[in-house]
C-alpha cells in the first residue's frame, strides 16, 4: 500500500496516467467500448477512482510531512 | 404553465438569495473565518465549466450525435490528471506575481508585455463574447418555453405578462448586470479574490446539479421505468444507428479528438476557469480534491444526459429541439414545480458563468485594454482614478454586447456549436502558457507571432463562416474561397476537405499558433529580463533552499522621500486614503513600517510589494509600466542594485542536468558578470583610495581639531563664537570663569546681557562694524553674576562666507584686571617717589642755601642740626634711587649675584641682635631660635641680608603694639626653611597671591611707608638663589614668611 501510495504521489505517473487516459479514451482504443455508453461511464468512473487515490496520497503525505 | 411575474419573482428571489450568501461570506472572511476557503466550495466552483450548454446543450448533442457530448468532460477528466503539475505552477505564479486574470499571466510570462496582455484579452473577449450570447439566449429561450403557456391563464395580468415576455431579454441584462458588479467588482480588490462569489457560484453549482438530477430522475424514473427500460426502447428503435453515424464518417474520431483537445485546453484556459482555478485559489492543496471532486460533478451532471435524449426522442420530439428537452418533458407533464426548479438550474448555470466571464473580462478591458490607452492619450488620464466605475461600464458592456451578439449574430446556431467556436478561440492560449511554464526559450516575440497567427486563423475559419451564414457576407467566400482561390476557402484551407469546421479550425489554428510560437522565440533573441522571468516561470516548483541575501548595505536611503514618490503614483489609481493604507500593507509586508532609512535591498522589496498590489487592481503588465514610470532611482541606488542583481545571480545554484540546459545561458551571464566585475573592482579600487584618503584627512582633521579643543579649553583668554544674529553658541571654560557664570547660562544670549551697562552703545558700534569684516580690538570691562566689574581686551574676528556676507564671529577676551591695577599703582608710586624726592630735595635744598646765606648768623649747633638733616635727607634719597635701581634690575631681569660661602646662623645672629633694640624701642619683642646649627651655604651675602631686612622691617612695620617678632630655622634633606612671623595685621586672603607682584602694596601699606619694592625684591632674590618664599597669613592674626634655599650638594658644617 506505501507503494501504491508513492507511485500516486510521483509527478511521473501523473503524467503517464494522462497519457494513459489520453490514449484510452480516443481513437482506435475508444472503439473497444464500442460506443456504448455504460462502458464509457464506467471507465470514467475508473478514472475518477484513480484520481481520488492521487489526491488522497498527496494530502495524506503533506499533512505527514 | 407559469407566469412571468412568477418566474421573475423566483429569478429575482434566487438571486437576492446568492447576494445574501456572498455578503454574509464576505463578512466573516473579514472576521478571519472564510466559509469559502475549503477545498469543496473550490472544486464546486469550478463547475462553473458546466453552463447552459451543459446543461440544455449536452443533451441536444447527445440527441443528435450519441455519446459524441462526452469528450468535452472526458477531455477535462483526463487532463486533470496533470493538474498537480501545470495548475500547482500556475497557482503559484499567481501568488508570485499576484496575476488578475489569464492575460496578465500570459503577459507576466512574456516580459510583462503590455501588446501581449492586450492580444491576450482581444482574444478573450472576441472567443467568449459568443459564450456570453450562448448563456443569455439558454435563458431567454427558456424564460419564453416556461411562460409561453402562462401567458394564456386567465388568472394573470394579460398586458403585464406580455410586456414582462417582450422584455425579458433586456431585465435578465440588467438583473446579471447589477448581481455581477454586487458580487465581483463591487470593490477594487488588489487581491482580486472574491470568497462572497465564490460561495454563490459553488450555490449555484449544487443548484443546477440538483435541478438536472431532478429532471433525469423525472424522465429516467417517472416517465420510463429506469435505465434498462430506457436503453431497452432505446435499442429496439431505428435511434440507435441515427446516434452513432458520426462515428461510421471518416472524420468522426478527428472530430471526437478535437473536442477531446479543445475541452481539456478550455478546462483551464477559458478565462473563468482560470479565474475561478488560478486567481481564487487561496491553498494549493485545494487542487487535490479538485482533482476528483470536479470530475465527479462532471459525470454526476451528464449521467442523466443521454437518458433525457433518448425520453425526448422516444416521445416523439424531434432531436432538433434536443436542447430544450430537459424542460419540455417536465413541462408535457404539467409539473409547474419541477420546471421552476429546472429553470431555476439552467440560470444558475448560465448566470455563473455570465458573472464570472464578465468579471474576468472587465478586469481585462481594463487593465489590458483601457490603461494602456490612458497611458498613450493624455487626457484620459483622470480615468486612472475611477477605475473601478470603468470595470462596472466594462461589466455593463459586455452584457450587453453579450445580448446583441445573441439577438443579430448566432441565431442559426445550436447551443453546442457556439460553446464550440469559444472553445477553439481560448484554444489558442495553450501554447503561449504551457511553453511559457515549460519553455526556457520561450519569448515574447513568439508568444505575440503565436497568440496573433492562431487568432486569425480563427477569425478566417470560425468567424468568417458565421458571417457568410448570417448572410453578411457573400456565400461564395466559402464555396470558391476569396477571389476564387480554392486553397483558401475557409472551411478547407490548403484543400483539405473532409473535416468538420471545428476539428478543421483546431487543426489549422494550431499549426500556424505553435509554428510561429517556436518559429518566432527561436529566432528571436530572449532578453535577461525573459531568462529571469523563464526560471522564475519553468523553475516555480523548485522547491530549493531559500536563496541567500545578499550581503548587508548600508540603511541610507529616506523612506519619507520613497513614500511621498510611491503614495504619488499609487493615488493615479486609488483613492487617497486607499494609496496610503497600500503603502502601509506594503511596509509591513516588507518589515520596515519602523524604519526611517532602508537600503536597497529593502527598498527592492518594497517596489516588489507595492508592485504586487497593484498588480492586483490593474494586471502585471500595467503595474509594471507604473512602477517603472513612477519611481526613480538615484545614480547610487541603481549602481547597488546592480551589485545585487550580480550576487543574487552568483548565487543561483541548480543541479548539473540544469546547469546543462542553462550552459548558454550561465556562459552568457557569466561574460556579463566577468565585465561587470571588472568594472565593478576597477570603481571598488577607485573608492578604497578615495575612502583610504578621506579616512586619513578625517583623521588628520580630528587630530586637529582635538589639539584646537585643548588649546581653546586651555587658553589663558576667554574665547566666545557667535552666530549671524550675534548669538553665543560656544564659549570655553576661561570666560565661563572670567564671566563667573555656567557655559548654560552663556550660550543662547548676547555679549550685550553681559557688558558693563555703561559701556553697552560702546559695543553696539563695534559689533556693527563686524559687518564691514574688519578686525576689532578694544577694551571692555564686564560684569560677573556678583556685579564685579572685569577690565578686558576685546579682539573679534568676523567670519564671513564667499560671498561676503556675515556667517558669525569670535572673540578673544583676555583679563586685564592685573595689569590694569599694576598700572594705576605704578602711576601712584612714581607720584610718591617724585613727592618724596621731592620733599627730601627741597629739604636739602633750602637748608643748603641757609648755611650758604646765613652761615655767618648761624652758631655751630644750628649749622650741625641742619648738617644732620642734610645727610639724613640724603640717605633717604640714596635709599630712595637703591630700591628703584633694584626695581629696574627686577624689572630687566638684570639680577646678579656674587656667590660665596655664608654661614647663615652667623649672619640671622646679626641680624638679631641689630633688630631687637629696633624692636624693643617700639615696645615688641623679637625671638630668634636654630633648630640645629646650619650648614655653610653658597649665597649673595648683601642680597641675602636685604631679604632678611626686608622680612624684619615689614614685621616691625605691621605688627601691633607689645607684639612678638619670631625668627626660626631648620633643614629638612634639601633644604634650609627660614621663618619670620608676627602676630600683626595680617593680609587680607585676596590680596595674598599678589603681595609678591612689583609695586603691590597691600591695603595696609597704603597708610605705610614703601613702594611695593621689597617684597618682589625679597623673591627674586630667593629665586635667584634656587630657592622660594611662601607666605601664610590671616587677618588680623599676623603673617609667616617662610623663605626655603637649597641645601649645597656638599654641606660645609663650622
Amino acid at each position: 500500500m506505501k507503494r501504491l501510495c508513492k507511485l500516486l504521489r510521483q509527478q511521473e505517473f501523473h503524467v503517464l496516467f494522462f497519457a494513459a487516459g489520453f490514449v484510452l479514451f480516443n481513437w482506435p482504443l475508444l472503439t473497444l467500448f464500442d460506443l456504448e455508453c455504460a462502458f464509457l461511464f464506467a471507465a470514467w468512473a475508473v478514472f475518477i477512482v484513480i484520481l481520488l487515490l492521487i489526491g488522497t496520497s498527496r494530502l495524506s503525505s503533506d499533512s505527514r510531512s | 404553465m407559469l407566469s412571468p411575474t412568477v418566474v421573475l419573482t423566483a429569478v429575482c428571489l434566487y438571486l437576492g438569495f446568492l447576494i445574501l450568501i456572498a455578503l454574509w461570506v464576505e463578512r466573516r472572511t473579514a472576521e478571519g473565518k472564510s466559509p469559502a476557503n475549503n477545498p469543496f466550495v473550490y472544486s464546486l466552483s469550478l463547475a462553473v465549466y458546466c453552463t447552459a450548454w451543459t446543461y440544455y446543450g449536452s443533451v441536444g448533442k447527445a440527441a443528435t450525435s450519441g455519446i459524441l457530448f462526452l469528450p468535452i468532460y472526458l477531455g477535462p477528466t483526463v487532463f486533470i490528471a496533470l493538474w498537480w503539475i501545470v495548475l500547482r505552477k500556475m497557482v503559484r505564479l499567481k501568488n508570485a506575481y499576484r496575476i488578475t486574470s489569464i492575460a496578465d499571466f500570459i503577459s507576466a510570462r512574456y516580459k510583462r508585455s503590455q501588446p501581449v496582455a492586450a492580444i491576450a484579452s482581444i482574444v478573450a473577449i472576441v472567443g467568449i463574447l459568443p459564450y456570453i450570447a450562448l448563456q443569455l439566449k439558454a435563458i431567454i429561450s427558456t424564460f419564453s418555453m416556461v411562460t409561453a403557456q402562462g401567458l394564456s391563464d386567465p388568472t394573470t395580468s394579460h398586458v403585464q405578462g406580455i410586456w414582462l415576455h417582450s422584455h425579458v431579454g433586456i431585465i435578465i441584462v440588467a438583473l446579471l448586470t447589477a448581481f455581477t458588479i454586487i458580487l465581483g467588482v463591487r470593490r477594487l480588490d488588489p487581491t482580486e479574490r472574491h470568497e462572497g462569489m465564490m460561495m454563490a457560484l459553488a450555490v449555484e453549482c449544487v443548484v443546477k446539479l440538483v435541478a438536472f438530477l431532478a429532471a433525469g430522475c423525472f424522465v429516467t424514473y417517472f416517465l420510463f421505468d429506469g435505465f434498462a427500460d430506457l436503453f431497452e426502447q432505446f435499442a429496439a428503435s431505428s435511434l440507435k444507428d441515427t446516434l452513432t453515424s458520426w462515428a461510421d464518417e471518416p472524420s468522426g474520431y478527428f472530430t471526437w479528438m478535437s473536442y477531446f483537445i479543445l475541452s481539456m485546453s478550455a478546462i483551464l484556459f477559458l478565462p473563468r476557469q482560470f479565474h475561478v482555478a488560478v486567481v481564487e485559489n487561496s491553498d494549493e492543496r485545494h487542487i487535490l480534491t479538485a482533482m476528483w471532486l470536479f470530475p465527479l460533478y462532471m459525470l454526476l451532471i451528464n449521467i442523466f444526459v443521454f437518458p433525457i435524449a433518448l425520453g425526448g426522442l422516444l416521445m416523439g420530439y424531434a432531436a432538433g429541439d434536443a436542447d430544450r428537452f430537459v424542460l419540455l418533458l417536465p413541462m408535457r407533464y404539467v409539473r409547474p414545480w419541477l420546471t421552476l426548479l429546472v429553470f431555476i438550474g439552467g440560470f444558475s448555470a448560465a448566470a455563473g458563468m455570465i458573472m464570472i466571464a464578465s468579471v474576468t473580462l472587465a478586469t481585462m478591458t481594463t487593465n489590458h485594454l483601457l490603461l494602456p490607452l490612458v497611458e498613450w492619450v493624455n487626457w484620459l488620464n483622470f480615468m486612472k482614478r475611477h477605475l473601478l466605475k470603468c470595470r462596472w461600464a466594462a461589466v455593463a458592456g459586455l452584457i450587453l454586447l453579450g445580448y446583441g451578439f445573441e439577438e443579430w449574430i448566432f441565431q442559426p446556431y445550436m447551443l453546442v456549436s457556439i460553446g464550440l467556436i469559444s472553445f477553439a478561440a481560448v484554444l489558442q492560449f495553450a501554447p503561449a502558457i504551457l511553453g511559457g511554464i515549460f519553455w526556457r526559450r520561450a519569448n515574447t516575440e513568439g508568444a505575440i507571432l503565436g497568440l496573433s497567427a492562431g487568432f486569425l486563423v480563427w477569425c478566417y475559419t470560425q468567424m468568417l463562416p458565421s458571417f457568410v451564414r448570417n448572410g453578411w457576407l457573400s456565400s461564395s467566400l466559402l464555396e470558391a474561397g476569396p477571389w476564387g482561390i480554392g486553397l483558401l476557402k475557409p472551411e478547407q484551407m490548403f484543400g483539405i476537405e473532409g473535416l468538420d469546421p471545428l476539428s478543421h479550425t483546431v487543426l489549422w489554428s494550431m499549426l500556424f499558433n505553435v509554428g510561429f510560437y517556436f518559429v518566432g522565440s527561436l529566432f528571436f533573441q530572449e532578453t535577461n529580463e525573459e531568462r529571469s522571468l523563464a526560471e522564475d516561470f519553468v523553475g516555480a516548483l523548485n522547491v530549493g533552499p531559500p536563496m541567500q541575501r545578499t550581503r548587508h548595505r548600508e540603511a541610507y536611503i529616506n523612506l519619507e522621500a520613497k513614500k511621498t514618490e510611491i503614495v504619488t503614483l499609487l493615488a493615479q489609481y486609488f483613492a487617497d486614503a486607499e494609496a496610503t493604507a497600500v503603502f502601509k500593507r506594503s511596509l509591513g509586508e516588507t518589515g520596515i513600517r519602523e524604519a526611517k532609512q532602508i537600503s536597497i535591498e529593502q527598498l527592492v522589496d518594497l517596489h516588489g510589494a507595492v508592485e504586487k498590489y497593484l498588480a492586483g487592481a490593474i494586471g502585471s503588465a500595467a503595474a509594471h509600466k507604473a512602477m517603472q514610470q513612477g519611481t526613480v532611482f538615484s545614480p547610487r541606488e541603481r549602481q547597488e542594485l546592480t551589485e545585487v542583481y550580480g550576487e543574487i545571480l552568483a548565487d543561483l545554484k541548480v543541479s548539473p542536468t540544469e546547469l546543462k540546459s542553462k550552459i548558454d545561458y550561465y556562459q552568457e551571464r557569466e561574460s556579463l558578470l566577468m565585465d561587470q566585475a571588472r568594472e565593478l573592482e576597477e570603481k571598488v579600487r577607485e573608492l578604497e583610495r578615495e575612502i583610504g584618503e578621506r579616512k586619513r584627512i578625517q583623521s588628520v582633521l580630528r587630530e586637529r581639531e582635538a589639539r584646537y579643543r585643548e588649546l581653546v579649553e586651555t587658553m589663558n583668554e576667554g574665547l566666545e563664537l557667535e552666530d549671524d544674529r550675534g548669538i553665543i553658541t560656544y564659549v570655553n571654560d576661561k570666560l565661563c570663569e572670567m564671566w563667573g557664570r555656567a557655559r548654560d547660562e552663556i550660550i543662547g544670549r548676547k555679549v550685550e546681557d553681559f557688558i558693563d551697562r555703561s559701556q553697552l552703545n560702546m559695543l553696539l558700534e563695534k559689533m556693527s562694524s563686524k559687518l564691514t569684516g574688519e578686525i576689532q580690538s578694544y577694551e571692555a570691562t564686564w560684569e560677573n553674576r556678583e556685579g564685579q566689574k572685569i577690565s578686558t581686551l576685546v579682539s573679534t574676528v568676523p567670519i564671513l562666507d564667499e560671498q561676503g556676507s556675515l556667517k558669525g564671529s569670535f572673540s578673544v577676551i583676555t583679563d586685564i584686571s592685573q595689569l590694569k591695577m599694576l598700572e594705576r599703582e605704578k602711576a601712584n608710586l612714581v607720584s610718591m617717589f617724585a613727592h618724596d624726592m621731592r620733599s627730601s630735595l627741597t629739604g636739602i635744598h633750602g637748608l643748603g642755601l641757609r648755611l650758604f646765606n646765613k652761615s655767618d648768623s648761624l652758631d655751630d649747633e644750628k649749622k650741625m642740626e641742619y648738617l644732620r638733616i642734610i645727610n639724613q635727607e640724603a640717605a633717604k634719597l640714596e635709599a630712595l634711587v637703591d630700591d628703584f635701581l633694584e626695581f629696574s634690575r627686577l624689572e630687566v631681569g638684570k639680577l646678579k649675584l656674587n656667590f660665596r660661602a655664608v654661614s647663615l646662623d652667623k649672619e640671622l645672629l646679626e641680624l638679631f641682635e641689630a633688630y631687637r633694640l629696633r624692636a624693643s624701642m617700639r615696645g615688641l619683642n623679637l625671638e630668634f631660635r636654630i633648630e640645629d646649627p646650619l650648614p655653610i651655604i653658597e649665597a649673595d651675602l648683601n642680597r641675602l641680608r636685604r631679604v632678611f631686612t626686608n622680612l624684619l622691617d615689614n614685621a616691625l612695620k605691621f605688627s601691633t603694639e607689645h607684639g612678638t617678632i619670631k625668627m626660626t630655622s631648620e633643614e629638612t634633606d634639601d633644604e634650609i626653611i627660614v621663618r619670620i612671623s608676627d602676630d600683626g595685621v595680617g593680609i587680607d586672603a585676596r590680596e595674598l597671591p599678589y603681595i609678591f607682584d612689583l609695586f603691590h602694596r597691600g591695603q595696609h601699606d597704603q597708610k605705610k611707608d614703601g613702594y611695593g619694592v621689597g617684597l618682589a625684591t625679597v623673591k627674586a632674590v630667593v629665586e635667584g638663589h634656587g630657592g622660594r618664599v611662601q607666605v601664610t597669613s590671616e587677618l588680623g592674626k599676623g603673617s609667616v614668611f617662610s623663605v626655603f634655599l637649597p641645601k649645597p650638594r656638599k654641606t660645609h658644617r663650622e
